[in-house]
């Protein structure tokens, strides 16, 4: 193909883009030119092929889709009991005393004599630290891990699925 | 963006997320059954492939009732859903990059958007099968952007405000897709010319 056709059809390409584009109809010269070149048709069909293309793209809404969403969103829901989060504070607030305010004032009570002693304060501060940190990361898990469920308590997503069944 | 000009569908839906702001969960299911079957197919054109499009359409409903607390039942509510299933669609899509980048050969895909096993010599079937493969090669973004234009009809504002983008952008973004689509037609009519 001569080099000057070459950089004719590529003008002449660039066109129908913008009239595909802007939904115009093919008209004058460019009619003409598509009539004549075989090679700018092809692409002319293949570009308005686009549409049909992605319109014959299969349904994926399908029933099982729908069912598995809502399965999965009612293992989501999964609300904590509700005794069980009214107690959680009181009881964060226990362990906290049991753990940490309780055996420092007993050990201060009862080791008094001993915690004078540098090796003994910094041992009991090890097992101080040691304790509240593990008491703390422990309820960082709870809090991380039940705090998804918690927020969605209302979204009852069990009721979906059991209407669904039905 | 989807369905903004649909005012039945808005009121409708205003009352269903009323419904499941209330704590009432039978909405989603009629929610999802209103925009399930185009938010699919919008993620599918995104992904190109069945099993990632579900995983999205999944995270983006457990997204959505994760925060329709804080959504304005006076905003419409496919444009808010398109958001967050768009989002997750290009999380999906960087994760992937990176797989790719660390790990090198992707996984096993299957395509969707793949040249259909009909039978018979029908023009309009393969000028359509070609447009598929080029579909397919093209970058999401250009998918995607396609899919707004030409199967939803959706106009340049309507696709800024769905993408986010200025509208310069858009007009800049489909006339590039085009061209890339005319460029791989290109080499696709080479490559089919080099086997004749």
């Amino acid at each position: 193909m001569p080099e000057s056709k070459i950089q004719s059809c590529e003008s002449w390409r660039r066109q129908l883009i913008e009239l595909l584009l802007e939904s115009n109809p093919v008209a004058g010269p460019l009619a003409d030119h598509l009539a004549a070149c075989s090679s700018c048709r092809s692409f002319w069909a293949t570009l308005r092929g686009v549409r049909p293309a992605l319109a014959g793209l299969p349904d994926l809404y399908t029933p099982g889709l729908r069912y598995r969403t809502l399965e999965r969103l009612a293992g989501e829901a999964e609300p904590l009991d509700r005794g069980f989060r009214r107690l959680l504070i009181p009881v964060s607030i226990l362990s906290l005393l049991y753990w940490f305010a309780i055996p420092l004032m007993l050990m201060t009570w009862l080791f008094d004599y001993w915690l004078a002693r540098p090796w003994f304060s910094l041992l009991f501060s090890t097992f101080l630290l040691t304790s509240l940190g593990f008491l703390v990361g422990c309820l960082a898990i709870l809090a991380l891990t039940q705090g998804k469920g918690a927020e969605q308590l209302k979204v009852r997503m069990k009721d979906v699925v059991e209407g669904f069944h039905a | 963006m989807i369905d903004l000009d649909k005012t039945p569908t808005i009121r409708a839906d205003i009352e269903l997320i009323r419904k499941l702001q209330g704590g009432d969960s039978q909405p989603v299911s009629v929610l999802m059954d209103r925009y399930g079957r185009d938010l699919m197919h919008y993620l599918a054109s995104i992904l190109n492939n069945r099993e990632k499009a579900e995983d999205a359409f999944q995270e983006t409903w457990s997204r959505v009732l994760r925060s329709i607390r804080r959504f304005d039942p006076n905003q419409p509510f496919g444009p808010w859903l398109f958001r967050i299933a768009r989002n997750l669609a290009y999380d999906q899509l960087r994760r992937e990059r990176r797989w790719r980048f660390w790990f090198g050969q992707p996984r096993e895909e299957t395509p969707i958007l793949e040249p259909s096993t009909e039978s018979g010599f029908d023009r309009r079937l393969l000028d359509r099968d070609l447009a598929r493969t080029l579909l397919a090669r093209l970058e999401p973004m250009y998918r995607e952007i396609l899919w707004l234009r030409f199967f939803k009809d959706k106009s340049y504002e309507e696709i800024a405000e769905h993408c986010d983008l200025p509208l310069g952008t858009v007009k800049t973004r489909l006339r590039r897709a085009l061209q890339k689509a005319g460029e791989l037609w290109e080499e696709t009519a080479g490559e089919t010319d080099a086997r004749k």
